[in-house]
């Protein structure tokens, strides 16, 4: 921490060798998390590297009007989302799907009907098992916007409210995409364990895994 | 303070988990969870979902940003000065 004041007016004095060697000193190390961010994004290395590369030099560009002492790494998932949906989410052509997430279903507990295991010690284990891999892919094939609340709320931990600040939506939307991209992952695993044969309970396999089983 | 119940503190569980919740919404649900075995295990589920996650994908960005891409920021904050 900088335990020195700084008003207003000297900050606006900064020199801009200054500001430079600041945003290097405060900013880059934060590199290879907006890249993993960006990778998670775009799932792409090259529209990563773009990505991250824009976002810094954008960020630069604002950094004198960023104000000292409140979240840089925020600030800058923030720049990097908003120049994500500007530029890398249009250049994909992509049907955007984010709409039918304002259905607040997450609340009816999708999760809990989704899994067939014996019982939710066994879930918990299975989870815990699951490959890594597996688990990327699980979270990399999630909707964007659910997917990036995932990413943001439980690898890079931040805050509701500093999600809805980047997502620049309302906290009940991140709580909604969280929800419902957790519940998806879930779900995922839970098919995952059942095909690895961890935590079936024999006696309680349900109508769908039958039709499955029968198929093979 | 009373019981809140099984829906509520499934539906409200990771919210409990990440710290989101006041003391006062916080508490009814903490009691349940002391005597309920059902949200036990549906809060290490809970809990056990965001440990795989963080650990895979911090496993996969371990040190993955290219060395070319800091050299290529470093040349662009030179050509391009800060507007004070």
């Amino acid at each position: 921490m900088n335990s020195t004041p700084r008003d207003s007016t000297a900050r606006q004095d900064e020199t801009a060798e200054h500001l430079q060697a600041r945003f290097t000193e405060e900013a880059l190390p934060l590199l290879d998390q907006l890249y993993g961010a960006a990778m998670k994004m775009t799932r792409n290395p090259q529209d990563a590297q773009d990505l991250v590369q824009e976002t810094f030099l954008k960020a630069f560009s604002a950094f004198s009007r960023f104000e000292e002492g409140t979240n840089l790494k925020a600030w800058l998932y923030r720049i990097m989302t908003n120049s994500y949906i500007n530029t890398y989410r249009k250049k994909q052509r992509q049907p955007y799907l984010g709409a039918v997430e304002e259905l607040e279903d997450w609340q009816l507990g999708g999760a809990e009907s989704t899994t067939a295991m014996s019982s939710r010690s066994a879930e918990a284990e299975a989870i815990d098992r699951t490959p890594d891999s597996i688990v990327t892919t699980a979270l990399n094939d999630l909707a964007e916007d659910f997917r990036m609340a995932v990413y943001l709320a439980d690898v890079e931990g931040f805050s509701y409210q500093e999600i809805a600040d980047i997502q620049e939506v309302p906290i009940g939307t991140v709580m909604s995409r969280l929800h419902r991209g957790r519940s998806k992952l879930r779900q995922v695993l839970g098919e995952y364990a059942r095909e690895q044969g961890v935590g079936l309970d024999a006696g309680k396999s349900n109508a769908g895994d039958t039709s499955k089983g029968a198929a093979r | 303070m009373s019981d809140c119940g099984c829906d509520t503190a499934k539906a409200n569980i990771y919210e409990l988990l990440r710290g989101e919740l006041c003391a006062e919404e916080s508490a009814p649900i903490r009691e349940h969870l002391e005597h309920c075995a059902s949200c036990q295990d549906e809060e290490s589920a809970c809990a056990r979902l965001t440990e795989v996650v963080r650990r895979a994908c911090e496993e996969e960005r371990e040190g993955c940003a290219p060395a070319d891409l800091r050299d290529a920021i470093l040349r662009g904050l030179n050509a391009e000065p800060s507007k004070a």
